[in-house]
């Protein structure tokens, strides 16, 4: 391959593999799966559907939080056993402390990562700031509104420098025009060059929201959770107008397979 | 009420910014307010407070049931991130609260002031619960702008470090 051409999105380094991933409840009812997944570098994949699809299951899978009653998650071609150390978890409900200043939550995550009190607060002024967080280094999260609290929990998930973000519904609990700028704002920390997470990987309910930030779309099917198509998005460009005719199309398609 | 303590409408930032996304890209950077509410789907408490944020800053003109977009409003919505914030900044020295409280510690020694000084002279125009609530919207509209802090400590207002 010619070194200057961008590969192709399908031969691109796979980070995190699902094979054959299943959850059962109580050893005998289907819940998830058989699921088989791959999220590769430098991606914005989402995982769509209604209540009950597993979604939340499965991006608990990838973090390595829960195991898989069967089937395997592999990091590269290393095994995952326990927790996934190369991802990092958004939620949605924020999960602050809120005994903590903004910098200290941000800067939490890094201790646990063995670096030194100067290493950890150079690193997340870095990340406060690129999240445009700057002047609230010091307020407590109880100051901040909902948008704001959601910006500390990506700050202090990409601070980590993790290969892999994993959020769950990082917008649900927003206003919606919060939301909109968060997605933008989002969207904007993936391209900038100054953060290292270069792979995302977003659980939503909205089919529009997923379709408006992803890469690569997983529809997927409740009772028992399962793929119902993998639409590939990588040819529309961003920003990505609902009303544009070539979003609306697709976003007419999920909704098609799902209902 | 004087002019000089108009009541700051509690929006947050990041919901103002939605607003002016929103309206940039509505055709014509204006929407009929009342788009705003059903088929977006915000409440009234949520609207009201967001748009008049909005109108006291000068980013939008709210006429005969349109809001859009002022010059400033345009320029902000198009702006990346750090410009954002420095044009934000200009904007907030329009709002009475913030430049009167930005003033005081600028003229205070070692720029602070006990955040009861504040207190005391907003209630002479506000409950004590309002208040209180409109120091903390100050707050957090000065901490975006890097225009003021709060060091809970000794419960002083401060220039920022």
């Amino acid at each position: 391959m010619d070194a200057t051409v961008v590969p192709a999105e399908a031969d691109r380094k796979v980070l995190v593999r699902l094979d054959a991933v299943e959850q059962l409840y109580d050893r005998k009812i289907r819940i998830l799966g058989p699921i088989d997944l791959e999220i590769r570098e430098g991606e914005f994949l989402s995982l769509v559907g209604p209540s009950g699809c597993g979604k939340s299951t499965l991006l608990r899978i990838v973090a390595g939080v829960l195991r898989p009653t069967r089937g395997s998650v592999f990091l590269g071609d290393r095994l995952l056993e326990g927790v996934n150390r190369s991802a990092a978890l958004v939620f949605q409900s924020f999960a602050l402390f809120p005994w903590l200043t903004v910098v200290d939550n941000v800067a939490l995550g890094l201790e646990a990562r063995g670096l030194g009190v100067h290493e950890r607060l150079k690193k997340a002024e870095k990340y406060i700031d690129l999240a445009g967080l700057s002047g609230y280094e010091r307020a407590y999260p109880k100051e901040l509104s909902r948008g704001m609290k959601q910006l500390v929990g990506v700050a202090r998930a990409l601070a980590v420098e993790p290969e892999l973000l994993c959020m769950d519904e990082p917008f649900s609990a927003l206003d919606v025009l919060t939301a909109r700028t968060m997605r933008d704002l989002v969207l904007d920390l993936w391209a900038s060059p100054q953060v290292l997470t270069k792979s995302i990987l977003l659980v939503t309910h909205s089919i529009e929201e997923a379709v408006s930030l992803s890469d690569r779309v997983v529809v997927l099917k409740a009772n028992p959770g399962r793929i119902a198509d993998m639409v590939d998005l990588t040819s529309l460009p961003r920003p990505r107008r609902s009303d544009a005719p070539a979003v609306r199309e697709v976003v007419d398609h999920m909704y098609t397979l799902l209902a | 009420m004087a002019k000089e303590w108009r009541p700051l409408p509690h929006a947050p930032i990041a919901m103002v910014f939605g607003l002016l996304e929103h309206l940039r890209d509505a055709s014509g950077g204006r929407e009929d307010l009342y788009k705003l509410g059903g088929p977006l789907g915000l409440e009234l408490d949520d609207l009201l407070p967001v748009t008049e944020a909005a109108k006291q800053l000068g980013l939008v003109k709210i006429a005969s049931g349109d809001i859009e977009l002022t010059g400033e409003g345009r320029a902000l919505a198009a702006a990346e991130a750090p410009e954002r914030k420095e044009r934000l900044r200009r904007r907030l020295f329009e709002l009475p609260i913030l430049r009167r409280i930005r003033e005081a510690l600028q003229e205070a020694e070692g720029g602070r002031v006990r955040k009861q000084e504040f207190l005391d002279r907003l209630e002479e125009h506000f409950s004590p619960t309002e208040a209180e609530r409109q120091l903390g919207t100050a707050l957090d509209w000065a901490r975006y702008g890097e225009l003021f802090d709060h060091d809970p400590d000794t419960e002083e207002f401060v220039l920022p470090s």
